[in-house]
């Protein structure tokens, strides 16, 4: 039942987050050895816990569609027994 | 039961549309950020701060991609709700996709009545009777080519029919002693055109009960 959509969205959700945790040090707006800037901070925390969610979510969903084709595949079993 | 008192098949719901619900409020978020952190420009009349820059970008990549992935979660979940049977469609969505159905039906019979008769509307008589003539016609010039001359003997067609002979299959399967039926003479041109004078005038009888 889980569309391809919703698990793309979950895969970009956890690049996103990827994407902020690398920004400062891409973007050369927290220089190497020096202190951390609130920005940097914010964007490194903000992408961490996007990334995590992102990655659990995506994990979750592929975990569900699985056991849904599990059960499909237990439910076709049982009735071509039960035709046999 | 699943984890956390979630219910095992609703468990990637939950986490689905609980991680686009929060990758919504980072994007706010993170557009509120550089305003609240002071750090949006370095000084004044200076240009903007490249994390400001690289935060709204982010911020509006983020936005859009979790609300269309809720979306997409949303539909999912519904469509599973509606597929185990719990979530049932309104009355009304209900009578609008009857509506679509029987439209699609009334659709489907016009366009095969249109296969089978290109010309819709009752048959002209007219037309009708041209093309039994042209029918006709043939049939009678092959009579015409079969009738025996005037010096040759026609058949008579009041003798009885002849017995066929021992071991022979009857042609037709009739009772004993059934009198034979006279086959048409050939060349019956008069009968013929008797016959399409007697159609020509049902046809138009009809006509004119129609119109009645």
């Amino acid at each position: 039942m889980v569309n391809r959509g919703a698990l793309a969205g979950m895969a970009a959700i956890f690049a996103v987050g990827a994407w902020l945790v690398a920004a400062p040090f891409v973007l050369r707006y927290q220089p190497a050895g020096a202190r951390w800037t609130g920005a940097s901070r914010l964007d490194v925390a903000v992408g961490a816990a996007l990334a995590v969610a992102g990655a659990a979510a995506f994990l979750v969903a592929v975990a569900g569609r699985i056991g849904e084709l599990y059960a499909q595949a237990g439910a076709g079993a049982e009735a071509s027994a039960a035709a046999e | 039961m699943g984890v956390g008192g979630i219910p095992g098949p609703v468990r990637q719901y939950v986490a689905g549309l609980g991680v686009a619900t929060l990758g919504l409020c980072a994007a706010g978020g993170l557009a509120l950020a550089p305003v609240a952190s002071a750090y949006r420009a370095a000084g004044a009349g200076r240009p903007l701060h490249r994390a400001a820059l690289a935060d709204w970008g982010t911020a509006a990549a983020l936005g859009a991609v979790s609300l269309a992935t809720l979306l997409a979660w949303i539909v999912a979940w519904r469509r599973r709700l509606r597929a185990d049977g719990i979530l049932t469609p309104s009355a009304r969505r209900r009578a609008w996709r009857e509506a679509r159905t029987q439209r699609r039906r009334e659709r489907d019979e016009v366009r095969a009545a249109a296969v089978t008769e290109p010309a819709a509307g009752p048959p002209d008589p007219a037309r009708v009777l041209n093309e039994l003539r042209a029918l006709l016609v043939p049939l009678l010039d092959e009579a015409e080519a079969v009738r025996p001359g005037p010096d040759q003997e026609e058949p008579a067609h009041d003798e009885p029919a002849r017995e066929p002979a021992a071991g022979a299959e009857p042609a037709r399967c009739e009772p004993a002693g059934t009198p034979s039926v006279p086959m048409p003479r050939p060349g019956g041109l008069a009968a013929m055109e008797s016959m399409l004078a007697g159609a020509e005038l049902l046809m138009v009888a009809c006509g004119e009960e129609e119109a009645w």
